[in-house]
């Protein structure tokens, strides 16, 4: 990368990060969690939470052995160049099936509230272009955008949900722990899965100077978005109740919805928040983005990951528009990136860390 | 020999070098041929002493000061040496030393071998005397022409501050800066830019503060230059700037010495053209770019404030006329209805959609804007209410536009003109063209993918190698940074440089608690 655009320091890591996993999920996270667990969703989200830090140290602690190796080079070197071959080019579909999610998801939330007569693919297509943009420029401009978008988002979120504190009813949470415990640890998967994106440190940790400090600041991550999901699950069902979250498409937009500012000069405030959310969910489509075109880069040995980021416009909108509306948008979700997410979120961390560690036990034998 | 001997070391010269040769008569046909047959360039032979040395006096006339050259060179020469007894044979042999030391008394003398440089040292105002039997020329600084005083100047203008402005004699312009740094490190290097122009270049750094990699960068993009002529100093800034197809502004351009001399103790590096007072400061960020000498002269409550406004006045005249047709066209739903039913019932007679609407307002606006600065002042300001007031006034009367759209347009204009930059705010009075147009074709979403677009361009951008967007988006997240940026932290507790400029010697302030200046413990 000519100018010098590939390395970030691991609090930009952070941020990525953040702003990736942050993404279309945030808007179905109350229904999803309230679904699950009832009056004891911040109990899941909680535990869930945990789970996620024992990911968070298993990942760092691969990209902290083979420091700044690319995904293709350690996991060649863990267990055999065909296999390793195989687990990049994986990545790279995940990435761009992913990226067509978002791209899909974005559409359908920005038609619903933001454009009602502008045709989904025109809203696609120039997200997608500008995204390529982003894509294009690397790393560095994309650990700088993240920065920025990260605080935005999170301080205006913050900010617009104080309206709405004096609406909530904290009997909504009542009684604790009726769920039993094993149904709760059943349902765990719905808020892991929606720390998706936490895996993205594979791929992008091969960029980063500090390598010592990348398990602080994943889990600093971990603990980042935690908070902001912990904030939004609870909020959102202390505002509507159970039985109301679990039959709202987007609560979270929903909340916003009912905020109502005193005296202030703009009403309905969820366009304004869409708005937002539009930056976050663009972040989280051009770190896949990114990622798919940087893997192929790996997988074909070839130095710039610009030129494969235009070829893969069609593919991604091809993918995006295959379902035919919103329901069976998520189905796929359900279906795909969910058992893509799981094997490289936790199956392959695990598996790779732990053959690294037998190999590494074998060798001090012999 | 250390890293800034190197950087500036003399490289050999291209141009071929013409040696001064013994004979008097051949000396001054060279030169003759190079540059006679012009008429401000004087030729005086003479005869100097009871001996009568030939000699040959050159210099360009209102370039070289004829005073100078009358009392302190022909005179003496001419009248006063033959008054100093003198063996004939000294004078053949040491006539240089003799004329450096007893006759000519002006400040600066040197002796040179080789005609191209002298031609060089005419052409900038100096005189050269060519003398029989001795093969070096002489040149005697004697430059002086018409020049303006230092005045207050007429961009960046402040309440509280000094009044003194760069001129457009680089070497007046280096000596206010210096007047305002005596730290012994810092440095003026100077260097010739523009084959035909061979304009004078200073490069003004600390060398204890400087970053050594933009030092260098900037040396190295000057030498690369290689243009016929360089009339202002906006041609150095486009030919080094990083990129070119920004609508951003990476180098900053000031009148105040008193900003020059910030900036270098800031660690940063100021370059000083001749002919022209704006002087260039690099790297420069977006956050340089909103600050105002004002606020370091205010105190920090107002300073602050004042900086707070300065970036909401941008953001406003940024987003603006496309958040009113984003608005009015795709999301009335976000007004109160009263007001919604207002703007409606206002647009009613406006026979446009809100984008040509806005297009024409902000376009009428644009070229009040040139009109007012093109025009001589008096008129200038008979435009500015004609077009303003009568225009708009008319325009909202004949129902072409609604009253609203005329206080949005001038409530942009007003925001536009705080920033204190010229450069930075035109660039962004161009983008809110592009944020009408997208807002006008998506509305609110347009609007987010413009400034998408903006941001990736911000955060792509580098200047000089230090990001644009510094320090909100350093590498390592320092919170010392921020203590100028959105805010101006009272100066008592900005105890550290700059550090997203990475120099050497970081430490601003020395140890000083608040309680000690008051004699309290």
């Amino acid at each position: 990368m000519g100018r010098n655009n590939d390395r970030i320091s691991s609090v930009q890591l952070a941020m990525i990060l953040s702003v990736s996993i942050i993404g279309v999920g945030i808007l179905s996270l109350p229904r999803s969690v309230a679904e699950a667990a009832g009056p004891d969703a911040w109990i899941l989200v909680l535990m869930g939470t945990l789970m996620i830090l024992i990911i968070a140290l298993v990942i760092s602690k691969i990209v902290t052995k083979f420091q700044q190796k690319t995904m293709i080079e350690f996991s060649e070197i863990i267990v055999g160049k065909p296999i390793g071959i195989l687990i990049t080019i994986g990545f790279s579909i995940y990435g761009i099936i992913f990226a067509a999610v978002e791209a899909r998801l974005c559409a359908e939330v920005i038609k619903e509230y933001l454009l009602f007569n502008t045709p989904t693919e025109v809203i696609m297509v120039t997200l997608l272009l500008v995204s390529v943009y982003l894509v294009r420029s690397g790393i560095e401009p994309i650990a700088r955008m993240a920065q920025i978008i990260f605080p935005i988002v999170t301080i205006i979120a913050i900010l617009l949900i104080i309206p709405v504190l004096p609406e909530i009813d904290w009997t909504h949470f009542l009684p604790v722990l009726k769920t039993p415990i094993l149904k709760l640890i059943k349902s765990l998967p719905v808020v892991i899965l929606s720390f998706i994106g936490i895996e993205l440190a594979l791929v992008f940790s091969t960029f980063v100077i500090d390598t010592k400090n990348i398990k602080k600041n994943m889990y600093i991550t971990v603990g980042l978005v935690a908070m902001v999901y912990f904030f939004i699950v609870s909020i959102t069902i202390a505002r509507f109740g159970i039985q109301e979250t679990i039959h709202i498409t987007w609560p979270t937009l929903e909340l916003f919805k009912t905020v109502d500012i005193p005296g202030a000069f703009v009403e309905n405030i969820e366009i304004f928040v869409i708005a937002i959310w539009i930056l976050s969910v663009f972040m989280t489509l051009v770190s896949w983005y990114f990622s798919a075109s940087l893997t192929i880069s790996w997988v074909l040995k070839v130095k710039e990951q610009k030129y494969f980021v235009l070829p893969l416009i069609p593919i991604i909108y091809y993918l995006a528009l295959l379902p035919d509306n919103l329901a069976q948008a998520m189905d796929y979700v359900d279906r795909f990136v969910n058992y893509f997410g799981i094997f490289y979120m936790i199956v392959l961390p695990i598996v790779l860390l732990g053959i690294s560690a037998i190999r590494k036990g074998g060798r001090k034998g012999a | 020999m250390n890293f800034f001997e190197e950087l500036f070391e003399n490289k050999e010269e291209p141009l071929k070098k013409i040696e001064v040769e013994k004979d008097y008569k051949k000396n001054l046909e060279i030169i003759k041929e190079y540059i006679g047959g012009s008429k401000d360039v004087i030729f005086r032979e003479f005869t100097i002493g009871n001996e009568k040395i030939k000699c040959g006096a050159i210099y360009t006339e209102g370039l070289a000061n004829q005073d100078l050259v009358s009392e302190h060179i022909l005179k003496n020469l001419m009248l006063l040496s033959r008054m100093a007894e003198i063996k004939t044979h000294t004078i053949k042999q040491k006539i240089y030393e003799l004329l450096k030391n007893m006759t000519i008394s002006a400040t600066d003398i040197s002796e040179i071998e080789d005609i191209n440089k002298a031609i060089d040292a005419i052409l900038s105002g100096d005189t050269v005397l060519i003398l029989e039997n001795h093969d070096k020329v002489l040149v005697v600084a004697s430059k002086g022409w018409p020049m303006r005083g230092v005045g207050e100047p007429s961009t960046e203008t402040v309440v509280r501050g000094p009044r003194d402005g760069f001129t457009e004699t680089m070497r007046v312009n280096t000596a206010l800066v210096r007047r305002r740094i005596r730290d012994p490190k810092f440095k003026v290097k100077q260097m010739q830019v523009g084959r035909r122009s061979k304009t004078d270049i200073a490069i003004m750094f600390i060398e204890e503060t400087v970053n050594k990699d933009v030092l260098e960068m900037v040396k190295e993009r000057l030498d690369k230059i290689d243009i016929d002529v360089i009339l202002e100093s906006g041609y150095i800034e486009q030919l080094i700037e990083d990129n070119w197809k920004s609508p951003f502004p990476q180098i900053q351009h000031t009148q105040r010495p008193d900003v020059v001399a910030a900036a270098i103790y800031e660690g940063r590096v100021a370059i000083v053209v001749d002919n022209t007072p704006f002087v260039l400061l690099a790297p420069s960020t977006a956050v340089t770019f909103l600050q105002s000498p004002e606020d370091y002269n205010e105190r920090f409550f107002i300073g602050s404030a004042i900086r707070i406004l300065r970036v909401i006045s941008i953001i406003m005249a940024l987003f603006m006329p496309g958040l009113y047709i984003a608005i009015t066209s795709y999301h009335p739903g976000m007004l109160p209805t009263d007001l919604a039913l207002y703007i409606a019932g206002s647009r009613m007679n406006v026979p446009f959609p809100a984008f040509i609407e806005a297009f024409i307002m902000e376009a009428a606006l644009e070229l009040l804007r040139e009109a007012g600065i093109r025009l001589p002042g008096a008129i200038g300001a008979t435009i500015g209410i004609v077009g303003g007031l009568v225009l708009g006034q008319a325009a909202v009367e004949a129902g072409i536009v609604s009253p609203l759209m005329v206080i949005i347009v001038a409530l942009t204009a007003i925001a536009g003109y705080s920033a204190p930059n010229y450069s930075f705010a035109i660039s962004f009075r161009l983008l809110r063209f592009m944020l009408m147009a997208l807002a006008g074709f998506l509305g609110l979403y347009g609007i987010i993918l413009g400034s998408i677009i903006i941001l990736t361009h911000l955060c792509t951008l580098k200047s000089f190698g230090v990001p644009y967007l510094s320090p909100i988006v350093a590498g390592e997240m320092t919170l010392k940074d921020f203590k100028d940026v959105f805010v101006r932290a009272p100066i008592h507790m900005m105890k550290t440089r700059p550090q997203f400029l990475h120099r050497s010697d970081s430490t601003r302030l020395k140890e000083m608690r608040r309680g000690d200046r008051h004699g309290e413990k």
